[in-house]
């Protein structure tokens, strides 16, 4: 029923668009930052774990700079109550109850350093138009210990991906689809000679977005508002847990604890992302949304979950003249 | 008759379709393709602001056209205009700049007729305002791809001044 709902929801929107929006709060169009034009941005997720009534953060500071006109690098530095550093030395129990209000609670960590490419490499440029398609390569170092099958480059696991964007807009309709591949690395722990392997993972990204307001531009101060709908699918191969050499079997414990057996094995899932974005000045945005899990669900958090985005660019001085 | 300046290689096109409206002498008008938001307009100002030959910018948001108010006191090279909306991230549509005679001495302190090359067939050049600029980074690539087909004895003749351009 709810996903019948955000369907139609979408389906009103996308005929309703106006003059189109690729400024997408989750996904990276396939448009690149200025050249030499750097900027920030901060974001912030929350959401309950409703298997132990704590609420989880993660804040983000993202960095973004035009290197050129078609390439652009970020890097992204993440903190949050998502992870222990280390596992416990007792890493079935840990397994079993981390998720729950008994286990003692993760601390803030700083989780993980993401840096991430983007080469434009394809520009259809036309009036209120462009078809646009990137690659984009991502890795990430991370400083925790990620305990689920599926894995992620926003600081969770250390890693490497990469993938495809094409991003399309026309007059009223703008949309994007990214198609990426993340491969995890292998966690070592030599204390309790622990190696945790996370599944590789495919996904899609689809996004679109409008802008209600202003209707027609009058100065860059106008304030813009504009909505989006974001939809991933992802799919992961199974976790692969070994302790003093030997591989701990969870489905075994698949009855007993199926919240951790299904942490652990492969799956897919389908989530959306809804949110409304705020620019003020043509320059600042602020972005307020929330993801759901439309299909199955993601391990790495629970849903509802809320997000708030803060994005700004840093322009350059003029030039002097020259004299 | 044509004439070819090795340092600067500007062409210009009179099309009879030319905007009737009556430009300053001073501004050039960007048509900038690709442009979906004022958040991508202010980008182009912006890297159109740090050329340094740029006294001021207005961007027409709807529109997606812009005014740019030139220092003539200063050298001025249009590629580096032009490369300004590459770097921002979009594409030029069109470029119309200052018809030459109005200009007189002030395009690089000199006759800018000796920098500019018409090579319309209509003869004598027609008096208009304002000159649509042609080349690879003056119009759109579809305009440049027809512009080539119908004239390709000129088009063999137009090559960019830097290869920079060629990202």
């Amino acid at each position: 029923m709810r996903t019948t709902i955000l369907c139609g929801l979408f389906l009103i929107l996308f005929r309703l668009t106006a003059t189109a929006q690729e400024l997408f709060p989750h996904a990276e169009p396939a448009s690149t930052v200025p050249k030499g034009i750097s900027g920030f941005r901060f974001f912030y997720d929350r959401y309950k774990e409703q298997s132990s009534a704590r609420i989880k953060e993660s804040y983000h500071l993202r960095y973004m700079l035009g290197i050129t006109s078609k390439w652009t690098v970020m890097s992204t530095l993440g903190i949050s109550n998502h992870h222990y550093n280390t596992f416990p030395t007792d890493i079935l129990k840990y397994f079993f109850n981390h998720h729950l209000k008994t286990y003692p609670p993760a601390g803030f960590a700083v989780e993980g350093i993401n840096v991430y490419s983007k080469y434009r490499f394809l520009t259809m440029d036309n009036y209120h138009r462009h078809l646009r398609m990137a690659v984009f390569a991502q890795g990430n170092k991370s400083f925790v210990a990620h305990d689920s099958a599926e894995p992620s480059l926003m600081n969770d696991n250390s890693g490497y991906g990469g993938g495809i964007i094409t991003t399309f807009l026309i007059e009223r309709l703008g949309t994007s689809l990214t198609a990426g591949y993340i491969h995890p690395l292998l966690y070592t722990q030599k204390d309790i000679d622990i190696r945790f392997q996370s599944g590789d993972a495919l996904y899609l990204e689809f996004s679109t977005g409008y802008r209600v307001w202003p209707l027609e531009y009058e100065k860059y101060s106008d304030l813009n508002i504009n909505l989006y709908a974001e939809f991933t699918w992802k799919q992961y191969g199974k976790a692969v847990v070994q302790q003093n050499g030997q591989t701990i079997d969870f489905a075994q414990y698949a009855v007993l604890n199926p919240y951790t057996y299904k942490e652990l094995i492969g799956g897919s899932y389908v989530d959306g992302r809804f949110s409304v974005q705020f620019i003020s000045n043509s320059n600042s945005r602020i972005d307020l949304g929330v993801t759901l899990a439309l299909k199955n669900r993601s391990y790495n958090y629970w849903a509802p979950m809320f997000s708030l985005q803060y994005q700004t660019y840093l322009y350059g001085k003029k030039k002097s003249r020259k004299k | 008759m044509f004439q070819k300046n090795i340092t600067a290689i500007v062409f210009f096109i009179c099309i009879s379709l030319c905007s009737t409206v009556s430009a300053q002498i001073d501004t050039v008008r960007i048509n900038v393709d690709g442009l979906t938001c004022s958040s991508c307009s202010k980008a182009v100002e912006q890297k159109l602001l740090q050329v340094f030959f740029v006294k001021s910018v207005v961007m027409n948001l709807n529109r997606n056209e812009a005014t740019v108010l030139i220092d003539f006191s200063q050298q001025i090279d249009w590629n580096v205009l032009a490369k300004a909306v590459y770097d921002a991230g979009f594409s030029v549509g069109s470029f119309k700049v200052p018809a030459c005679y109005k200009l007189k001495n002030k395009f690089n302190g000199g006759d800018c007729s000796t920098q500019y090359i018409y090579i319309h067939e209509a003869v004598p050049v027609p008096v208009q305002d304002t000159y649509t600029l042609v080349g690879k980074f003056f119009m759109d690539k579809k305009s440049y791809a027809n512009w080539k087909k119908s004239r390709p004895e000129i088009a063999s003749k137009v090559y960019a001044t830097t290869v920079y351009y060629y990202y």
